[in-house]
């Protein structure tokens, strides 16, 4: 099940086309984060 | 993506960064991210926000935060909102396209409230 609100969201550091991104290097900004099931697939 | 990125502009009026994960290789990233450049953009037409690879360990960040498909391999196609202390705010699991950014920019502006 997913995580509801209200839940501090899990820290990650991911490989990104453009570098890595870490969730927490962006604290003081809102976040929008989309899962989606595969590239190239609209989404 | 296409949807995030036309919106781009409004989200980070909003101090909103954009993240897109899925479990395909930083290869297919790149790829895909090479695919949608559109040369007159600002930022050489780059995608604006980061295109991140849940590729190993396969899967991790999706199923922290519960929306890794145990059976496809792949994440749940969904949206996290986070507000600027780090909480989860708004989430929401589809099973079939995103909602349009209007409604996520609406709410948004009223994590503010």
């Amino acid at each position: 099940m997913a995580l509801q609100p209200g839940t501090m969201a899990p820290d990650f550091m991911l490989n990104a086309h453009s570098g890595a991104v870490k969730l927490s290097d962006l604290r003081g900004k809102n976040v929008v984060i989309g899962f989606h099931p595969a590239s190239f697939t609209g989404g | 993506m296409r949807g995030f990125r036309a919106s781009y502009t409004q989200f980070q009026d909003l101090n909103t960064e954009v993240i897109e994960i899925s479990c395909d290789s930083l290869a297919v990233q790149k790829a895909w991210a090479a695919s949608m450049t559109e040369p007159g953009d600002e930022n050489d037409g780059q995608v604006p926000f980061p295109i991140a690879s849940d590729f190993w360990p396969h899967g991790e960040v999706s199923k922290a935060y519960g929306v890794f498909n145990e059976e496809r391999g792949n994440s749940r196609r969904s949206v996290f909102i986070i507000d600027e202390e780090g909480m989860i705010r708004w989430s929401n699991v589809y099973t079939d396209s995103i909602p349009a950014s209007g409604e996520l920019l609406h709410e948004i502006e009223n994590l503010k409230t």
